[in-house]
């Protein structure tokens, strides 16, 4: 009859419902708070299946992972009266869930808190540094400084950071184009250096083969005048070697030859008396 | 109670009990067929129901209780990893080998799988396309995304790729929440981090594999602090000038072409110069040498002429002379315009009148042009 079907269905029904209430799975990632009535019940940290009072204890989960949360964009001014502009990040987990639930309840509301706590202790670390510290391996410990300050306060809720970091330190924008000027200038600079000592150099190389050549062309002119003395004396040596046996016939046939190359190109207007020696025997006839 | 009847739907038999104590014989063994019809009719009366629809309520039953169980089957490939978890606890001494398996059905059991021999790839540029391309319209922001403080306080833009495996499966699945990201944030952090601590042109040049090196160490350091079963293979990164200040750094690069160039220049000047000279100067000595030879070689002429003439003048000096004498004039009068004056004439008062120039004029003849004043001052004409 129909009742009796009703009847096996409910009752599985029943039972299945009477189970969920009775077990529960504390998954490999998760923690899980036993209240009764509100009251704390148990902590249950190690997975696998649980069993517990049926409706009058509920189940609250919570992540057992590391967690992380950033921030972003925060300004702080480093001690040297620098701005800059911080994006951070910081993993934490939930240390105690019962402190956890007492005080915030949830991974949002933890969350909230966090993200005032690490800005503010940002900015605390900051200002006790100066930029080019961050700069240096000095970020590792402002880092720690940061994480055991907000762990100070996370620790009221039950919350542990794991670390603090930070992901970017960087200028604000408006400071972007001086540093961009900062670096032109220093490259214009570089640049005139160098064209100038190419300069240099190029002016040394080209002096120095102007010297060269003066030397080489000084050197020359040296012995060739040299060389034009020798063979004038030379010459002068030889012709008066043989001049020297008769000097005064030297004279006359060296003037006869004078005149030759003087007077032989015909434009000398010659005024002649017919008396001279020339024309001795052009005036008397030789019947004489 | 119908059993009492006697006359169920399957009529027949005076059975009292469902489990019949009509046995036809005593002592044998129950007949199967009766066995069976027997069980069937038990079934049919705790559902007294039409006999179709039982029976398909029956084989739904099955055929649910068949699927769900086959749920538990699940395939490892090669290259993966899974993780058994009973009623949510991870059961670490089960290693599924590749290959088809099977496990508890939910809630009782389940699987998770990663695929650990992968090299997973994170990049800087956000903005990746999933063809591997960066997006060229966000250039600007890009840039601007990826500019990093310098450990000498100027800007560099930094684009890295970290390259990951999977080394222990149960902290990756169960110690960090999205570990993948936590490689993203962690990687950018440790970048940066190390880049600002080197100065600018290390970061551009030489600095390079030291900087990967070292945002590799201090990566898997964090990796391992925070237990995420992540090894990282490996780090590249690639750093260049911002763009406003990209163009001043391309003029150092052309100031030193520049000064090779000018250097060049000034070299092949010299070395076009001093062999010149040289050239000049071996041409100088050349014509000095010609000089002294010609010169020399002249002289001896001259001297040899001389010497013979000589001989014949020693051996008859008078007649020597007088015929040199008398061939000089008479070449030398052959060629030149004469005007003979006697003595006579002058005394009988004739002055002789000569004009210079003009006869220096009609000398030239074909080369100037006729004066035509004969008269004029030694002023005209030239010699």
């Amino acid at each position: 009859m129909k009742n009796k079907t009703f009847v096996i269905l409910g009752s599985i029904l029943g039972l299945w419902f009477l189970a969920s209430q009775l077990f529960f799975i504390v998954p490999q990632t998760h923690k899980v708070l036993i209240l009764q009535f509100g009251e704390m019940r148990r902590v249950y940290e190690t997975p696998g299946l649980k069993m517990k009072l049926p409706f009058i204890q509920t189940v609250t989960h919570y992540d057992a992972r590391l967690l992380d949360m950033s921030a972003s964009a925060i300004e702080v001014t480093a001690k040297d009266q620098k701005r800059m502009v911080m994006d951070t990040f910081c993993r934490f987990s939930i240390s105690d869930p019962l402190l956890f639930y007492k005080t915030v309840g949830s991974e949002k509301e933890a969350r909230n808190r966090l993200s005032y706590l690490v800005p503010n202790s940002l900015r605390d670390a900051l200002g006790n540094v100066t930029l080019a510290q961050v700069l240096s391996v000095e970020r590792v410990n402002i880092m720690k400084q940061i994480r055991d300050q907000v762990n100070l306060a996370a620790k009221n809720f039950g919350v542990v950071v794991k670390d603090v970091r930070i992901v970017r330190a960087d200028l604000p924008k408006e400071n972007s184009a001086a540093i961009f000027k900062r670096m032109e200038s220093a490259r214009k600079k570089e640049a005139e250096l160098i064209r100038a000592e190419g300069s240099e150099q190029a002016q040394g190389i080209r002096s120095r083969a102007e010297r060269d050549r003066t030397v080489i062309l000084a050197e020359a002119r040296k012995k060739a005048q040299i060389s034009r003395g020798d063979g004038d004396a030379l010459a002068i040596n030889i012709s008066s070697q043989t001049f020297g046996q008769d000097p005064e016939f030297f004279v006359f046939y060296r003037s006869l030859e004078a005149y030759r190359e003087a007077l032989g190109n015909s434009e000398t207007t010659l005024i002649l008396s017919p008396q001279s020696d020339f024309f001795k025997h052009f005036l008397t006839s030789p019947a004489k | 109670m119908s059993w009492d009847k006697g006359n169920g739907p399957w009529g027949g038999g005076d059975s009292q009990s469902p489990w019949g104590k009509n046995r036809k014989t005593n002592g044998t063994p129950p007949d199967f067929d009766e066995l069976l019809k027997k069980g069937q009719d038990s079934l049919k009366n705790l559902f007294p129901e039409s006999g179709k629809g039982t029976f398909g309520a029956m084989a739904l039953v099955a055929v649910a209780l068949v699927l769900w169980l086959s749920t538990g089957f699940y395939r490892v490939y090669e290259g993966e990893q899974a993780a058994i978890l009973r009623f949510g606890r991870w059961v670490e001494s089960i290693h599924p080998e590749p290959g088809l398996r099977y496990h508890w059905p939910a809630p009782i059991e389940s699987v998770l799988k990663e695929r650990v021999e992968t090299i997973n790839r994170i990049d800087s540029s956000a903005l990746v396309s999933p063809n591997d391309k960066v997006l060229v319209s966000a250039e600007r922001d890009q840039e601007e995304e990826h500019s990093m403080l310098t450990g000498d306080e100027n800007i560099v833009v930094v684009n890295f790729t970290v390259f990951w495996t999977i080394k222990n499966l149960g902290q990756y699945l169960f110690k960090t929440k999205s570990p993948s990201i936590a490689v993203q944030a962690s990687a950018e952090s440790a970048v940066r981090e190390i880049i600002g601590q080197v100065p600018l042109d290390k970061i551009l040049t030489e600095g390079r594999s030291d900087i990967s090196r070292r945002v590799q160490a201090l990566l898997q350091t964090m990796m391992d602090d925070y237990q995420t079963g992540i090894q990282i293979r490996e780090v590249q990164f690639k750093g260049e000038v911002p763009n406003p200040v990209i163009d001043s750094f391309r003029d150092v690069q052309r100031a030193r072409a520049d000064q090779e160039r000018l250097v060049n220049e000034a070299t092949e000047y010299a070395n076009s110069v001093v062999p010149v000279a040289r050239g000049e100067a071996e041409k100088l000595i050349q014509e000095s040498q010609a000089y002294k030879q010609e010169i020399v070689a002249k002289a001896e002429g001259d001297v040899g002429r001389f010497k013979s003439i000589l001989t014949q003048y020693k051996q008859a000096p008078a007649i020597t002379r007088n015929r040199l004498y008398i061939e000089t004039l008479e070449e030398v009068l052959k060629k030149n315009p004469k005007v003979i004056v006697d003595k006579s004439v002058s005394n009988a008062g004739v002055i002789p009148y000569l004009p210079l120039p003009g006869l220096a004029s009609k000398a030239q003849g074909a080369k100037d042009k006729p004066t035509p004043d004969q008269s004029s001052t030694a002023s005209q004409g030239s010699n």
